[in-house]
């Protein structure tokens, strides 16, 4: 409806449907209701009286406050970015796998290195003469006495 | 232009940037919670309304599609979750007309400011549903007539309808509980 349709009756339906206020009517009849308010304030007074209580109860509503608990958890649903992908020598090794993966095998090299050095320090460490480690190590292959392999070999 | 601006931020939230989607929480949620507060009059059903309303919205981000007016959206993905809460308490109630008013006695004495407050939060959770959307969207929440139309799937011309039927009952009803 443009202003040159605008009637009385269109206009008390606006003040019934929207309030007191043209700023609430809609924007194409908002001109048109403005000029015929002017020109006859005092028809339109009841009506617009009448709205005007109920547009200053509406407004005094608060609007609801939203928790920040809420806020929170709506947030940690979020999308979330993916992860950069990692350079250097570690993202080549590990850059695809998950991260529990490569601390895995970081831990099971140190404990492989730990157990290594400890078992091999004493025999390292052994005084004893080649004749006895090599009585030992016959021994564990089954053999009773060293001199049995020699005589054999000769 | 907000238009554009809210396209930025889907784009960035969709990417995972935390901010933008703090930017969209900031921007719509008190209007999301006003709208399911005014239709339910619960609350603990308005939060959780509003949770599932944002849920749905992280989930559709990445197929965002650019055309479409995310507030609008939005709101109208709220309004049916009220409208799938007040279906159900129906059918919970079978007995009960939910679309008519509370039938509370008159209080004797001019009401205190927060009781007023109450009366017409309660006058509006009264209305029927559609009633209660229109005049929460236009009237509470400011939107226009074509965006409250849109939201609420509906012509221009069926929302003024909506409006001044909730606005007569809503006057009847504040007078009857000497709110008025």
């Amino acid at each position: 409806m443009n202003r040159h349709d605008m009637t009385d009756e269109r206009i008390f339906e606006l003040i019934d449907a929207y309030g007191a206020d043209p700023h609430a009517f809609p924007e194409a009849e908002r001109d048109a209701v403005r000029k015929r308010l002017a020109e006859a304030p005092g028809l339109f007074a009841a009506a617009l009286e009448q709205a005007r209580s109920l547009d200053t109860m509406l407004a005094r509503l608060p609007e609801p406050a939203v928790p920040e608990a809420l806020r929170a958890s709506i947030l940690a649903a979020a999308p979330q970015a993916p992860k950069p992908a990692a350079t250097g020598l570690r993202g080549r090794l590990f850059g695809r796998l998950p991260n529990w993966i490569p601390a895995g095998a970081v831990a099971s090299l140190a404990m492989g290195l730990l157990i290594g050095v400890n078992v091999s320090v004493p025999a390292s460490m052994a005084t004893a003469s080649t004749d006895d480690a090599d009585t030992v190590m016959y021994a564990a292959l089954g053999f009773d006495d060293y001199s049995l392999i020699n005589e054999g070999m000769e | 232009m907000a238009f554009t601006s809210d396209l930025d931020q889907i784009t960035r939230a969709a990417a995972g940037d935390p901010s933008a989607a703090a930017w969209l929480v900031d921007r719509y949620s008190p209007g999301i919670i006003g709208l399911a507060t005014r239709m339910l009059g619960d609350r603990t059903e308005a939060e959780d309304v509003t949770q599932e309303t944002f849920l749905r919205a992280w989930k559709a981000l990445p197929d965002w599609e650019p055309r479409a007016k995310f507030s609008t959206w939005l709101h109208r993905v709220a309004l049916n979750l009220c409208y799938d809460i007040l279906r159900k308490r129906r059918e919970d109630l079978p007995g009960e007309l939910p679309d008519l008013a509370d039938p509370a006695p008159t209080p004797p004495e001019q009401l205190a400011q927060g009781e007023r407050v109450r009366a017409i939060e309660a006058a509006i959770a009264d209305l029927p549903e559609r009633q209660a959307a229109a005049i929460t969207l236009c009237a509470l929440q400011g939107h226009s007539q074509a965006e409250a139309a849109s939201i609420m799937e509906t012509s221009e011309e069926a929302l003024e309808s909506l409006l001044a039927r909730a606005r007569r009952t809503l006057r009847t009803t504040l007078a009857e509980r000497s709110v008025a």
